[in-house]
C-alpha cells in the first residue's frame, strides 16, 4: 500500500512536467512544416510580386503621439513615413519629389510657391484631398500660439491662400531656396477628431491598429495615386530585448530588423540578405563649451589629434562606417566636404604638445556622458577612454538613462562631454547646422562664434541654391577648425531582410520605406 | 467583523502609502515627462508650454490629491505618451499578467506540494537526497537566467516554440497560452524547489510532534496520520510563503516579461518608468499593490480558517 501511494505521488508530480512540456509539442510541427516551405522558396526564381505580408522588427514602441506634426521620436517617423506625406516628399536619391501636389511654381523673387493639388488624390478614409486641407495641414505646423511654430522654418511663412479648388500659393517673409523640402511636411485631414490616436494620410500604406508594447499594424492603401506597394500588409512588432532579436529572426518571428550589430549580423548568414549602408547621423563627441577645459581651442584641438576614427570604426564595427569630420554626413552629397576629415589626423605628440601650451602638461580628467540604451555609442566612448589615455587624459564614462540624458545633457546642457548622434529632420543642411548658432534652442554644446552666426544668416538669405551651398560649406569647415567637437563618424547601418524578401532601399533620412519590399515566390 | 473592517482600512492606507511614495521618487530621480515627449526637438519655450498643459507646474501635494480624487471618481488619466486613456492601456495588459502569474502559481503548487510530500516521506532515501541536491541547485537560478536556458534549449535547439514569437490573447487564445508556459516555468522552478524545502522541513518537524506518536498508539496508518493529521498543521507556514511568493511572482513576471517579449504589466511599466509616464506607472502600481496587499489579506483569513486558534 504505502509502496502504491509513493509510486502515484512521484508519477503525480513527474505528470506536471510533461504536461507543460507537452503542451509545446503542437507548436514543433508547425515549425517543420513552414521550414520545408521555406526550401522550397529559395529555389524558385527571385522576382518581385505582389501581395503577402511581413514583420519588420523595431528597437522600441511607439510610444508618442501618432500624430505627424506632434511626434518626435525617430522610431516613430520612420514608421510614419509609410502612412504620411507632403506636397513633396524624399526619394532614396535625396531628391525631392512631387507627392500631394502634383507641380509647384516658384515665383521670379522666391518668395511665392504655387502648388498644385494632384488630381483625384484620397486620404486612407476615402475622401478627397481639398486645398482646404492643405491650408489647414501648413497653418497648423506655423501656428505660434505655442510659443515656437511646430516646424521652425515654417516662420518664415507669411500666409497661405487658398487660389481656387485646385491651388494653393505660400508666401514667404523672405525667399528661401531650401523651402520646399520643409514641405515634405505631413498633409493630414482637417476634420480628423483623434489625430493623435488615429493617423489619416495619403501615403502607401494606411495605418490599422497599435498595441502597445506589441505591435503596429498597416495594410496597403489601395487607392494609393502613385506606384502601389508590393506587400498587402506590414507589422512593426517590438523587440524590447536586444538579446532576442538575432533568436527572433532565425526563429522566424520576424522578418527584417534595421541597425544590426557587426557580431549580430554574423550570425544571420544562412537565410537572410545583410544591407550595408549608414544611419545618418553625425556621431561625435559633443563637447559642452561652457565647461572647464572645453572652452579651451587647444583643448578641443588637442582631443581631435588624440582620435582616429578609423580604429573606432574598426573595434565597435568590424571597420564599417564612414568617417566624418563636422556636422555633415555622406548622404547629403550637395553638403558634404569630404576635405574636412583630414582637418586632424591622429598624431599624439601634437596633442600632447597642444594640451601643455593650453596649460594641462598632465593632461585632466573628464566625464562621458552616454545614454545607456545605444550600444554603439557607449562602444565608441570606450575606445575613446583608451585613446585619450595615451594623451594622459583621464575619461570616465557615466551611463545614464535616455531620459536623464534629455533632462541633463540636452535640455539643462550640464554635462562635460557626451557621445551621441545627431541625425536630419529634413533635406537640408539647416537640419543639421542651424543649432550651433549662439541662440538656438537645441545648441547643447553652447557653441558660441558670431562668425558662425553671421555665415547662418547669409545662407537662409541667399537667393539661389549655389551661394547657399557655399555659406553651409564654409559653417562646416568654421565647425571643424574650431574643433567644436570631436567629430566621430556615420555609423553602419546593417539591416538584415529575410532572403525570401527583396527591395529594401535606403534613404539620406532616418526612414523605413516599406513600399519598396517585395515578396519573391 | 471588526477584524476585517481593520484590515480593510490598513489595507486603503498602505495603497495610498505607496502610491505618495511614487509620486514623490519621480520627484527625486532626474528626468521630466515634458523633455521627454518632445525629445531633441524640445526648445525650452516648448518645454515650458507643455509642461503647463499636463499641469506640472503645480506642487506634488495638489497633483497627489487631484489624482487620488479622480482615481476613486475611475478616472485614471491620460497617459503622457500614447495620448489614450490609462485604463484602455492597462486593461489591455492585465489579463497577460494575471495568467502568466496563475500558471507560474500553478505550477509552483503542482510541483511543490507533491515534491514536498514524498521527500518528507521518504527522508533520507537515495531518490530523497537526489531530489534535495537537484533542489538545492535550482533553488539558486534567477528566473531570468533560467528563461535564457529555456529560450536557448527549448526554442532554438528543440524549436518547441518560437524565441519572441509572443501571440496576442485576442488572436489566438490557445497559441498565447502555450506561449506563456515555457516563462511559468522560468518564474516557478526555483519558487517551488523553495516550497519543497519548506514543506519537507515542515512535515519532519510535525511528524516528531507528540500527537503524530498518539495518532500512530491509536492503530493508524502512516498514510492516516499523514494526511489526517501532519498536513494540516505542516501546510500553514507554507501558506504563509505562498502569499508571499505570490507577490514575489509578480515581480519575476517583470524580469521574464523582458527576457520572453511578452508585453504584460511589467514591460508596461519599466517603459512607463523611462519615459516618466506618470499617469501610467501610478496605475500599475496601484494593480500591483493591490494583488500583493490582497493576497497578503486572503492568507490571513485562509489561516484563520484552517486554524481558528490563530489569533491576528
Amino acid at each position: 500500500m504505502k509502496i502504491v501511494t509513493n509510486k502515484v505521488l512521484f508519477v503525480l508530480a513527474m505528470l506536471t512536467l510533461t504536461i507543460a512540456l507537452g503542451g509545446c509539442s503542437g507548436d514543433k510541427k508547425s515549425e517543420g512544416s513552414s521550414e520545408s516551405g521555406k526550401e522550397a522558396r529559395q529555389e524558385s526564381v527571385k522576382s518581385p510580386t505582389y501581395g503577402g505580408e511581413i514583420t519588420v522588427g523595431i528597437p522600441q514602441d511607439l510610444d508618442d503621439s501618432l500624430d505627424p506634426h506632434k511626434a518626435v521620436a525617430a522610431g516613430t517617423k520612420e514608421v510614419l513615413f509609410n502612412i504620411f506625406e507632403g506636397l513633396y516628399k524624399p526619394d532614396s536619391e535625396g531628391n525631392l519629389v512631387p507627392a500631394v501636389a502634383s507641380d509647384c511654381k516658384i515665383s521670379e523673387d522666391g518668395k511665392t510657391y504655387t502648388f498644385t493639388l494632384r488630381e483625384g488624390i484620397k486620404f486612407h478614409d476615402g475622401s478627397l484631398v481639398t486645398v482646404d486641407d492643405i491650408k489647414y495641414s501648413i497653418d497648423r505646423c506655423a501656428d505660434t500660439s505655442q510659443g515656437e511654430p511646430l516646424v521652425s522654418a515654417f516662420s518664415n511663412i507669411d500666409s497661405v491662400t487658398v487660389i481656387d479648388e485646385r491651388t494653393v500659393a505660400v508666401s514667404l517673409k523672405e525667399a528661401d531656396p531650401d523651402f520646399l523640402a520643409y514641405m515634405t511636411t505631413a498633409i493630414i485631414p482637417k476634420n480628423n477628431p483623434n489625430p493623435d490616436t488615429n493617423p489619416i494620410g495619403t501615403g502607401p500604406f494606411r495605418y490599422v491598429s497599435r498595441s502597445p508594447q506589441e505591435n503596429i499594424i498597416m495594410e496597403k492603401f489601395t487607392d494609393y495615386w502613385g506606384e502601389a506597394a508590393y506587400l498587402d500588409k506590414v507589422t512593426f512588432k517590438i523587440v524590447a530585448n536586444a538579446d532576442t532579436i538575432v533568436m527572433g529572426l532565425k526563429g522566424g518571428s520576424i522578418d527584417m530588423y534595421a541597425r544590426l550589430t557587426a557580431s549580430q549580423t554574423a550570425e544571420l548568414k544562412e537565410d537572410f540578405q545583410i544591407y550595408e549602408g549608414t544611419m545618418n547621423l553625425v556621431q561625435a563627441l559633443y563637447l559642452n563649451h561652457d565647461k572647464e577645459p572645453f572652452n579651451n581651442l587647444q583643448v578641443r584641438q588637442a582631443l581631435c589629434y588624440a582620435v582616429n576614427p578609423q580604429e573606432v570604426m574598426d573595434m565597435i564595427a568590424d571597420g564599417k562606417g564612414s568617417e566624418i569630420g563636422s556636422s555633415m554626413f555622406p548622404a547629403f552629397q550637395k553638403y558634404y566636404m569630404e576635405e574636412l576629415n583630414d582637418v586632424y589626423n591622429q598624431d599624439l605628440e601634437k596633442a600632447k604638445s597642444l594640451l601643455a601650451e593650453a596649460g594641462y602638461p598632465d593632461g585632466f580628467s573628464m566625464t562621458i556622458t552616454v545614454p545607456s540604451n545605444y550600444q554603439p555609442h557607449i562602444d565608441t566612448a570606450q575606445v575613446l577612454v583608451e585613446e585619450f589615455k595615451q594623451i594622459g587624459i583621464d575619461a570616465t564614462i557615466e551611463l545614464v538613462e535616455w531620459d536623464s540624458w534629455l533632462s541633463d545633457v540636452y535640455s539643462n546642457r550640464d554635462y562635460q562631454s557626451t557621445v551621441i548622434g545627431v541625425d536630419a529632420s529634413s533635406l537640408t543642411a539647416r537640419a543639421l547646422l542651424e543649432r550651433f548658432t549662439t541662440d538656438n534652442g537645441g545648441n547643447f554644446i553652447n557653441y558660441h562664434n558670431e562668425k558662425y552666426d553671421d555665415l547662418f544668416s547669409k545662407a537662409i538669405a541667399s537667393k539661389t541654391a549655389d551661394e547657399e551651398i557655399s555659406y553651409y560649406k564654409d559653417m562646416e569647415k568654421l565647425l571643424a577648425e574650431d574643433a567644436a567637437n570631436v567629430y566621430i563618424q556615420d555609423l553602419a547601418n546593417l539591416v538584415a531582410l529575410r532572403d525570401t524578401f527583396g527591395g529594401y532601399t535606403f534613404y539620406p533620412l532616418y526612414v523605413q520605406d516599406m513600399a519598396k519590399i517585395y515578396k519573391t515566390e | 467583523m471588526k477584524y476585517i473592517i481593520k484590515k480593510i482600512f490598513f489595507f486603503i492606507l498602505t495603497l495610498l502609502i505607496v502610491v505618495f511614495l511614487t509620486f514623490l521618487a519621480f520627484q527625486i530621480i532626474p528626468g521630466d515627462p515634458a523633455v521627454s515627449l518632445l525629445g531633441t526637438e524640445g526648445t525650452p519655450l516648448k518645454v515650458a508650454a507643455l509642461r503647463e498643459e499636463m499641469g506640472l507646474n503645480k506642487p506634488v501635494g495638489e497633483r497627489f490629491l487631484t489624482w487620488v480624487l479622480n482615481f476613486m471618481k475611475g478616472d485614471m488619466g491620460i497617459s503622457y505618451s500614447y495620448q489614450i486613456p490609462v485604463s484602455e492601456l492597462i486593461t489591455d495588459k492585465i489579463p497577460v499578467t494575471f495568467l502568466l502569474t496563475m500558471l507560474s502559481f500553478a505550477f509552483i503548487i503542482c510541483m511543490g506540494i507533491p515534491l514536498g510530500i514524498y521527500t518528507s516521506k521518504h527522508a533520507g532515501s537515495r531518490l530523497d537526497r537526489l531530489i534535495m541536491t537537484v533542489n538545492q541547485v535550482t533553488m539558486a537560478i534567477p528566473p531570468f537566467f533560467l528563461g535564457i536556458i529555456l529560450t536557448y534549449l527549448f526554442g532554438l535547439v528543440l524549436k518547441w516554440f518560437v524565441p519572441g514569437g509572443y501571440i496576442s490573447y485576442s488572436d489566438d487564445f490557445f497559441g498565447f497560452f502555450t506561449y506563456l508556459i515555457f516563462p511559468a516555468i522560468a518564474i516557478a522552478f526555483p519558487k517551488s524547489a523553495m516550497v519543497v524545502k519548506l514543506f519537507r522541513g515542515s512535515i519532519i518537524e510535525e511528524a516528531k510532534k507528540d500527537y503524530v506518536r498518539t495518532a500512530y498508539s491509536r492503530g493508524n496508518t502512516i498514510n492516516g496520520v499523514l494526511y489526517g493529521h501532519v498536513l494540516k498543521n505542516a501546510i500553514l507556514p507554507v501558506i504563509t510563503f505562498l502569499a508571499v511568493v505570490f507577490a514575489d511572482i509578480i515581480a519575476g513576471s517583470i524580469i521574464i516579461e523582458q527576457v520572453f517579449g511578452i508585453p504584460g504589466l511589467g514591460r508596461m511599466l519599466i517603459t512607463s518608468i523611462q519615459n516618466r509616464d506618470y499617469p501610467v506607472v501610478q496605475a500599475i502600481i496601484v494593480c500591483i499593490a493591490f494583488v500583493v496587499l490582497g493576497s497578503n489579506l486572503l492568507a490571513d483569513i485562509l489561516l484563520k480558517v484552517l486554524d481558528p486558534r490563530i489569533k491576528l
